[in-house]
């Protein structure tokens, strides 16, 4: 399996590509498939002091910290690195990967270290075998720049080789370009990469760099190297007015250089040469931010080169090589490589499963702390709940107290208010009925002979007729049948509230009837009566005078006042009364509900 | 700094565990126990708040019936309560008996004056021609070691005297006997300690139906208002208001259709409790 299949996971990535002169670092970013530069910073060796290895340590370890340590991709030196185009017989992805390794050591040869490889398959020969790009290099020369950089605790995700990371940074810029060599022109080295359909299909460097112009001029000029490559950043030292011969020379050596790696290798393939005219040449690196350079190269010398195109999202000058090493890392490649040492994919990988895992563990804390959140919220609102229901029971629970209080204290009051009631109920119902009773007398012959209240109709007359000395104020029965009769005596009784009256009518048996049923009919009609009728024979008393009486013709009727509130206890031990004038503050049907219990 | 939150990083996860962990055991199970521990009183007190009001269904109780059965029943207490100040008000027995009641009873002061009432009956009695039989006099309240609440007799004599000038002036010729006797209602006997007293009189007399029945009238009204009434009388003692409680009327003799026997039993209030 690739190496770079462990790719493609990550979100966020420090590119580090540390060349003889300047170290370059890009973070990027990855948002769903838009890759975003966070920050870039090209670093000069010189000028920032970072003369030795432990000071280079140092200033990584604090770029580090301050852009949070994310995940680090390494630019491996091209010329540390060897990269080919191999056909294999078709078979598997197995078949292949061992005689791609069967290749790997043909390829390194001798060597005192284990080498690191990496293939990816980019496409067929027309004679429909495999072809595959295959990178290697020495695990020595990797881990020697780790160790040089002094991240070998860091977080390694990838090491990609320089001639990878510029191709893939050229794929990302014009993905459309299918004919392209492209040309880095660093300080000590030159890098050349072959894309051919849209593929790589070569890539090699030579030791020949800018700074190879800068020694020419210094030479020249009799002066320092950095004085040099001011001057030679600075002026015009190819064309205008004072060319210098010896950058002009050593330009032109250069270029012949360039020409001739070139030409050998699109000599490695048939269609390479077929096609040859058709490849646009792109150059890169900081060395052709030297002015003149590449129009001299183009007028003077006949190249076609062309400057790095630009696009929203591309790198910085100078930053070509480490931006793809960042894309590469991110897996933002069809033509993923990686060169990480086997113990560092593990540990990589290690540390991405303990990522996973810390991730999943954020979520479920994240998930456990909303359910918590959510728990509580439930909790002290269901207490809160609670507490206020329990509050209103116990408010409820007082007031139904001060209600059954309240209606005890009216019971107590009304029972001692209820004899004064019903006595002025009794008064103001026989002073109608006294007066209702001479009513019916008008026009009508007749005379009544007694009047009484029931209760003393039926139980009889004991009053005395003298006066007993001395018994007043006494706590006891009463001399002349005091008390009144109990509940219990008055259901056995005949006795109602109401009236007996007897009459004597002079006329015939017939006419007393006639005259007897017109009394009745007007009295009944009253609402002041429940009942009013003839008294059975059984329950006449002999409480009149016979002398005052017409035999035959005498008549006793019952006048039943209808039933008023004070006749009778309210329920126990309910204090839902009724609105006045529902019903129980009317005395009786017919009538309009007083507002009071006393006029 | 950096180092810092490096660090940070790596215990934020522990620390939001133990975090977690904390508020678990801290406050939710805390909070949980208190809720449980709230679920006994409140379902105990539910339950019987429940079966105080006597509702079957326990799951809703209509705290705002119990809010207004409260309003009702202090609507109901105040309606009372002004239904005993005019009870009251009718009831009430001149100042001067006032005063005595809630005076310490002297015998003598008592004696004298229920002489002095007696002696203004008499007179009254002969200038309108009555006859105030000797049973009459006998029935005045008298005091004896078996009268309890001495002071109440001041109260029976102000109605007696009250209820016999009336009856007097009213035109009754004939009184033929009086009998006071104080005695508690026929409440139930919780109540037999509670005011107002009933002062039931019983009297009996002999006159026309016309004058009984002005006297029947005349009982429920007080002094001033058979002053105002259209056929004013002037009755020169104090009287409070009489309800009947029992009456027998009946015709006397052929001869005399129009006079009846009376008997009835009027009852009085005493609403001021003596000292």
């Amino acid at each position: 399996m690739p190496n770079a299949a462990h790719l493609n996971t990550i979100r966020r990535v420090l590119a580090v590509d540390a060349g003889r002169r300047r170290l370059k670092l890009t973070l990027l970013e990855k948002h769903s498939n838009r890759i975003k530069i966070i920050q870039e910073e090209s670093v000069d060796l010189q000028e920032e002091g970072l003369v030795t290895a432990e000071e280079l340590k140092q200033y990584l370890q604090t770029t580090l910290d301050t852009w949070g340590r994310p995940p680090i991709a390494i630019t491996l030196p091209q010329h540390l690195s060897n990269s080919h185009l191999i056909d294999l017989p078709p078979g598997s992805e197995a078949e292949a990967q061992q005689l791609i390794e069967a290749e790997v050591v043909k390829l390194s040869g001798v060597s005192d270290t284990p080498i690191i490889s990496d293939f990816v398959r980019v496409g067929a020969t027309p004679t429909g075998r495999p072809q595959y790009w295959v990178t290697l290099a020495k695990e020595g020369d990797v881990e020697g720049l780790i160790q040089l950089l002094g991240l070998q605790e860091a977080n390694l995700c990838d090491v990609s080789t320089a001639a990878n990371s510029l191709a893939t940074t050229y794929l990302a810029t014009v993905p459309t370009a299918t004919q392209t060599i492209l040309i880095h022109l660093g300080a000590q080295h030159t890098l050349v990469v072959v894309r051919h359909q849209a593929q790589t299909v070569y890539a090699g460097s030579f030791p020949t760099g800018s700074d190879s112009f800068t020694r020419a001029l210094a030479q020249a000029r009799h002066c320092s190297a950095a004085e040099a490559e001011q001057l030679k950043q600075h002026s015009e030292t190819l064309g205008g007015a004072a060319p210098v011969p010896e950058m002009v020379a050593a330009v032109n050596r250069w270029a012949i250089e360039l020409r001739r790696f070139i030409e050998a290798a699109l000599q490695q393939n048939q269609k390479l040469r077929a096609d040859a005219a058709a490849f646009i040449y792109a150059a890169s690196g900081l060395g052709f931010r030297q002015p003149g350079l590449l129009t001299y190269l183009n007028h003077q010398l006949g190249m076609s080169l062309q400057v790095w195109p630009k696009q929203r999202y591309s790198p910085g000058a100078g930053f070509e090589i480490v931006h793809g090493t960042a894309l590469q890392a991110l897996g933002a490649t069809t033509q993923p490589v990686s060169l990480l040492p086997a113990p560092r994919q593990e540990h990589w990988q290690q540390h991405r499963n303990t990522q996973r895992l810390a991730r999943i563990n954020n979520v479920l804390l994240v998930i456990a702390s909303l359910l918590l959140i959510a728990s509580l919220w439930h909790c002290i609102a269901q207490v809160m709940n609670q507490k206020n229901l329990l509050h209103k029971v116990r408010e409820a629970t007082e007031v139904l107290r001060t209600e059954q209080a309240l209606t005890t204290q009216f019971q107590t009051e009304y029972e001692n208010l209820r004899p004064l009631l019903q006595a002025r109920q009794n008064t103001h119902d026989l002073l109608e009925t006294l007066d209702l009773l001479e009513q019916t007398r008008s026009n009508r012959s007749f005379w009544f002979i007694l009047i009484a209240d029931q209760k003393s109709y039926f139980h009889g007359l004991h009053y005395a007729t003298t006066a007993h000395a001395g018994a007043t104020n006494v706590y006891g029965p009463w001399l002349l049948e005091t008390g009144r009769p109990t509940a219990t005596a008055t259901n056995r009784s005949p006795a109602r509230p109401g009236l007996i009256a007897e009459l004597s009518v002079p006329e015939n048996l017939d006419d007393a009837r006639q005259v007897l049923s017109s009394i009745v009919n007007d009295l009944k009609s009253r609402p002041l009566f429940s009942k009013v009728d003839l008294l059975t024979d059984d329950l006449r008393q002999n409480l009149a005078d016979p002398k005052v009486l017409l035999p035959e013709r005498h008549f006793a009727l019952a006048l039943n006042f209808s039933n008023t509130i004070f006749q009778a206890l309210p329920p126990a031990g309910r204090s839902r009364f009724d609105e006045p004038g529902t019903g129980r503050f009317s005395r009786r049907a017919g009538e309009s509900p007083q507002p009071d219990l006393i006029q | 700094m950096n180092w810092l939150r490096h660090q940070g990083k790596r215990v934020l996860a522990p620390a939001a565990a133990l975090g977690l962990l904390a508020g678990y055991l801290f406050a939710l199970l805390p909070l949980k126990r208190q809720s449980e521990n709230l679920k006994v009183p409140l379902r105990k007190e539910w339950t019987e708040l429940a079966r105080t009001l006597g509702d079957s269904n326990q799951l809703n109780l209509d705290f705002g019936a119990i809010a207004s059965g409260l309003q009702h029943t202090r609507l109901a207490l105040r309606t009372l309560d002004n239904t005993r100040a005019r009870a009251a008000a009718r009831c009430e027995l001149s100042p001067a008996t006032e005063a005595r009641m809630q005076a310490p009873f002297q015998l003598v002061d008592y004696e004298n004056e229920r002489g002095r009432q007696q002696d203004e009956l008499r007179e009254l009695a002969a200038k309108l021609k009555a006859t105030l039989a000797p049973a009459v006099f006998e029935g005045f309240p008298t005091h004896s070691t078996a009268v309890t609440e001495p002071t109440l007799l001041w109260a029976e004599l102000e109605m007696v005297t009250g209820l016999l000038h009336t009856a007097l002036q009213c035109g009754i010729p004939t009184i033929e006997s009086l009998n006071v006797a104080y005695t508690p209602s026929n409440a139930p006997a919780a109540f037999t300690n509670a005011w107002p007293k009933e002062i039931p009189i019983q009297i009996e007399l002999t006159a026309p139906a016309p004058a009984v029945k002005r006297l029947l009238q005349a009982l429920p009204m007080r002094t001033n208002e058979l002053a105002a009434a259209p056929s004013p009388l002037s009755v020169a003692a104090p009287k409070p208001a009489f309800y009947v409680e029992r009456i027998l009327l009946r015709k006397q003799t052929p001869a005399q259709l129009e006079e009846v026997k009376a008997i009835m039993r009027v009852t009085g209030f005493v609403f001021s409790p003596p000292r």
